[in-house]
């Protein structure tokens, strides 16, 4: 089994984090200003994500569930 | 300086066909909640060696990419000892110390037994040359007690900062993610995202 490092503690700040990595204020903003638009852009995919299933309605039953009730049928009653 | 919990030291080649990976790696310790840290921030000024040293010295945990095996293609081919000989600078590091921790990455199961067979007894971590495995094996080698991210997290900040590099390459005026500025560019807006989409 290998080995593993258990993290424990806050996170550096970031200002701590540009220190360390000698970033100038200049280049710490734009950075920053740039993790807030790609942050947003994750929130919205993980938003718009959940939205569409909702919109979709309620997820089909597992196969796990399904085996446990009646068969479903596959070609509908069209 | 005292060793900080949350700086990796990313010893790996800084070689093209490793673009993707250092990425990954950059973006999986991150999403971690961690900072890596490269010899690349080790520009000139004092012995390479020492400077080397002291960066290791603020990194509680180490991680070595030893699949580079190749000779590079510029004469005199040569094979590449920094990635072994930076390990060998961890493990001194962790015997003096003890409060070190360094871990071996390969891409291939049971190769390193070959290669470095005096770290036998030492698990590495398998990555099998792909982004998902790197984000994959950072998160079975560094368990974060307050948030693991989730691969699909690691994943996220992998591919927005990858798609950022070209921007700031051009910024650079460089040509490679090898690049002192393009490194922490690359690892302050991983380390960014990171806190904002795990908030």
């Amino acid at each position: 089994m290998p080995k593993r490092v258990i993290i424990k503690g806050p996170p550096p700040t970031t200002e701590a984090v540009a220190k360390a990595l000698g970033l100038t204020k200049k280049e710490a903003d734009e950075g920053r200003k740039w993790a807030d638009q790609a942050a947003r852009r994750y929130l919205q995919s993980v938003l718009g994500s959940k939205s569409e299933r909702a919109r979709r309605g309620p997820a089909a039953p597992s196969e796990g569930s399904r085996s446990t009730s009646a068969p479903a049928s596959k070609h509908g009653s069209a | 300086m005292a060793a900080d919990v949350h700086n990796v030291f990313l010893n790996l080649p800084y070689h093209k066909d490793y673009e993707r990976l250092f990425v990954a790696y950059i973006a999986g310790i991150a999403a971690l909640g961690l900072t890596p840290r490269t010899a690349l921030e080790v520009t000139s000024g004092a012995r390479r060696l020492d400077r080397i040293w002291g960066l290791l010295l603020e990194c509680r945990s180490s991680v070595h990419d030893l699949s580079y095996l190749r000779h590079d293609l510029p004469a005199p081919r040569t094979p590449r000892f920094n990635m072994p000989f930076e390990l060998g600078l961890a493990c001194g590091l962790a015997q003096q110390t003890k409060g070190h921790e360094w871990f071996v990455f390969e891409r291939q199961s049971y190769r390193v037994q070959k290669s470095l067979s005096d770290i036998n007894g030492t698990d590495p971590f398998i990555h099998h040359g792909t982004v998902k495995g790197v984000l994959a094996e950072l998160n079975n080698a560094f368990l974060n007690a307050r948030r693991q991210p989730s691969l699909a997290e690691s994943f996220w900040i992998y591919t927005a900062v990858r798609k950022e590099a070209p921007n700031l390459l051009r910024q650079a005026g460089s040509t490679t993610v090898f690049a002192p500025r393009v490194f922490k560019w690359l690892a302050f807006r991983a380390r960014e995202l990171a806190a904002r989409i795990q908030a």
